[in-house]
């Protein structure tokens, strides 16, 4: 059974690898593959002396490392974060539905966005990341108010926080309406940032978020024993040993902290962290050992694609990668779930 | 103060008018010099003697129906008897119509000045006209905007266009063929579609505009930092700056489009005849009475009315046009249907996806302007640009709208 997963995980790893490769040739603008191959090996150290791109429009070599390169992984790190954090939130709320939105981290971070938005701080002189920031800034407010709202004591009520998340997530979104109207200058970039977007993602966004993301997915993939334990039941976990309220406390903070820096990089990016997790717990078991590592990169291979597709599917026309998602994801999990004869939904 | 000149200049000019075709011989205070230009007052304008030009520095010869007047940087060509002018072989059509009377050709004087580079002002001292040289802009070109210093160091040739409005102005100086890219919004001139699409003034695709690899991007008002951001780090120069909101506002870019691009002089010549055309169009409508009150559609129905408030450049036309914007009450572009079925305007104007709403919903059964068939169909693209369409096409379409029999007299 191990030596199984670890082949699955491989096998799932050298899919990522692949769509990489195939991702950086595909764009509006064609480039040859033995191109854009000699382009990426220059970059890689041992290879780097020998291959010679001076022949290579210095344009494209532009296209490739920094306008192709840093979206793909960007979309796959935030695709990974989305789908792990949502297995985390569905462990510890032992909710099929619990996702980044339903705690609100969504909504209050389209808030910030907006807010940035309306103000002009988008443009001129503070120009690079302000609405990055606004919506980092938004989405964690918004997390420690759901999250002071649903506490007792020193307790988590896990259906308080969800309708406290819901709730809030409904007030934020009328604010963003009502910002949106008096707006009306601002709707496109409003309503692009809500529908997500990785046109224009660039080193300096992979920079800030790759620390501190890492840091945190490798933290809740250490959790996955407590996670396990949890959705067997809180009692039960309690008598194995685990404090409880202490892990979820601790899965909640981070989980929240991750997607307020994706949230705040790409927008909101729905449905990636409900179809992810429960594709594997479909295709593989509900066990979080394997379930929060497969998620991480199955998450990343399904935000990469849905991401190329965005780009490529209308040739010189972005669509919102959030659009993609859904499109695409949507009737592929629903046909999963019909034909899935073991419904392990959490 | 400068309109109130430019005012003063218009009624005298009137008075000119009313008391006929008037000959005359107009003083001219010129780089510093005082000039005696033969001229005649004809709708409004001064014309100049063809002949009298030489006095200025400007060549001037006749070629049958075209008569040329030209220096070392610029060649004017004029259509007798039409209101076509080509500056430096790009088009332009103007308020007024050049003539032959007798041997002798007149040219409409303040386009010609103004052209030129000059201020044409009436001068009380000397009861003539005071034309003072502006300072040209050169390179390199700074425009600001949000606090931020676009600079264009040499001219450009290769330029990709990330809205509508820079597009149909690019075009309208002459520089259309510098634009190597453009949005997918940008559809006017025809030419446009052949030049290479980006995507939206929101998403250009990056890929794309690096490939082009232009000397100039311009984006306005709807653009992405990060996007722009991104040429920057690809080596492109950018140059983003909030559309205009005013026709003043719209003739200053003009200008300085025109030296971004090194159309000094066909940019002047377009604002020139901008200008002109609204002060015509404003002399006529001036002394109207009972100017009927409009409302511009921007959006109706379920999401709510939005229309043009006064702060808007559609304000400021349709109160040239001779109308009253029913939605001066508001600044920005929400309104609301109690207002509107409150103020009951006599004529509402907007794209045509909008007429089928506003005529078959019960909401707007009561209003006049419904009732009288008079919801207007426009160009939705002429009024939401700031380019020289709004004036060629919009005024003269509001003008008809507001006041038939205006718009016979007007040439342009």
């Amino acid at each position: 059974m191990r030596k199984n997963n670890k082949i699955k995980i491989i096998i799932l790893l050298g899919i990522l690898a692949i769509s990489i490769l195939f991702s950086i040739t595909v764009g509006a603008v064609k480039i040859p593959l033995k191109d854009t191959v000699k382009i990426i090996s220059s970059k890689i150290g041992f290879l780097s002396s020998k291959v010679d791109i001076s022949n290579i429009k210095e344009s494209n070599i532009f296209i490739v490392l920094s306008i192709r390169l840093p979206r793909i992984l960007l979309a796959a790190l935030v695709g990974s974060v989305l789908a792990v954090v949502g297995s985390s939130y569905q462990a510890i709320f032992k909710n099929p539905m619990a996702d980044p939105y339903v705690m609100g981290v969504s909504s209050g971070a389209a808030f910030g966005a907006t807010i940035g938005i309306v103000l002009g701080l988008n443009k001129g002189v503070f120009g690079f990341g302000i609405t990055s920031i606004f919506a980092f800034v938004g989405a964690l407010i918004t997390t420690i108010i759901v999250y002071n709202l649903a506490r007792v004591g020193n307790k988590i009520s896990t259906t308080s926080i969800l309708l406290a998340g819901i709730v809030m997530s409904s007030i934020l979104s009328a604010g963003v309406s009502i910002m949106m109207i008096f707006n009306h200058d601002e709707l496109a970039s409003i309503v692009s940032w809500t529908m997500g977007s990785f046109n224009g993602a660039s080193w300096k966004q992979i920079g800030v978020i790759v620390v501190p993301v890492a840091a945190g997915l490798v933290f809740l993939v250490s959790l996955s024993r407590e996670m396990n334990a949890i959705v067997m039941g809180e009692e039960d976990a309690q008598n194995m040993g685990v404090n409880v309220e202490r892990v979820k406390k601790m899965i909640l903070v981070t989980a929240s902290l991750l997607s307020a820096c994706v949230v705040s990089v790409s927008g909101i990016i729905g449905f990636v962290g409900i179809i992810v997790p429960h594709l594997f717990r479909l295709l593989f078991d509900a066990d979080h050992k394997m379930l929060l590592p497969v998620s991480a990169i199955g998450g990343g291979i399904f935000l990469l694609l849905s991401d190329t597709l965005a780009r490529t599917i209308v040739p010189g026309t972005e669509i919102p990668v959030g659009i993609i998602t859904s499109i695409f994801g949507g009737p592929f999990f629903l046909y999963l779930l019909k034909k899935s004869k073991s419904r392990k939904l959490i | 103060m400068k309109n109130i000149s430019r005012l003063l200049l218009i009624s005298i000019l009137i008075t000119a008018l009313f008391s006929g075709l008037a000959f005359a011989s107009t003083s001219l205070k010129f780089d510093g010099s005082t000039k005696v230009l033969t001229t005649e007052l004809k709708d409004g304008r001064t014309f100049v003697a063809g002949s009298s030009l030489k006095s200025l520095g400007l060549d001037f010869t006749l070629n049958q129906s075209t008569a040329i007047v030209k220096n070392k940087e610029v060649e004017l060509r004029f259509t007798l008897n039409t209101n076509k002018v080509k500056v430096n072989n790009t088009d332009f059509t103007l308020d007024s119509k050049s003539y032959k009377n007798g041997q002798e050709v007149y040219l409409p004087l303040r386009f010609i000045l103004e052209t030129l580079g000059y201020d044409v002002k009436w001068d009380k001292g000397t009861n003539g006209i005071r034309a003072d040289k502006q300072k040209n802009i050169s390179y390199p070109v700074t425009i600001e905007s949000n606090e931020i210093k676009y600079t264009v160091a040499k001219e450009p040739s290769t330029i990709v266009s990330l809205a509508p409005d820079v597009t149909e102005t690019l075009f309208a100086i002459g520089a259309g063929d510098k634009v190597k890219g453009r949005t997918q919004y940008c559809n006017y001139p025809k030419a446009v579609s052949a030049i290479k699409e980006v995507g939206s003034m929101y998403e250009p695709n990056v890929e794309v505009v690096i490939d082009i690899n232009p000397d100039l991007v311009i984006a306005a008002t709807h653009y992405k930092e990060e996007i722009l951001n991104k040429f920057k780090e690809g080596k492109l120069s950018v140059l983003a700056k909030e559309s205009p909101k005013t026709l003043e506002e719209m003739y200053d870019y003009t200008l300085k489009i025109g030296a971004v691009v090194n159309k000094n002089y066909e940019a002047r010549a377009l604002v020139s005849t901008m200008k002109s055309k609204v002060e015509t169009v404003k002399m006529y409508t001036g002394n109207v009475k009972n100017k009927p009150k409009a409302y511009y559609v921007v959006g109706t129905g379920q999401y709510g009315e939005y229309t043009a408030g006064k702060d808007t450049f559609i304000s400021e036309i349709i109160r040239v046009a001779g109308g009253i914007n029913v939605a001066d009450d508001v600044t920005g572009w929400s309104y609301s249907l109690e207002k509107l079925i409150d103020n009951d305007p006599d004529i509402i104007f907007g794209p045509d996806s909008d007429y089928e709403t506003m005529t078959t919903s019960d909401n707007y059964k009561g209003l006049k302007a419904i009732k009288n068939n008079n919801y207007k169909i426009v160009d939705r693209d002429v009024f939401s640009r700031p380019s020289p369409r709004l004036i060629d096409e919009g005024l003269k379409v509001l003008v008809e709208m507001f006041n038939k029999n205006i718009v016979n007299k007007l040439s342009f």
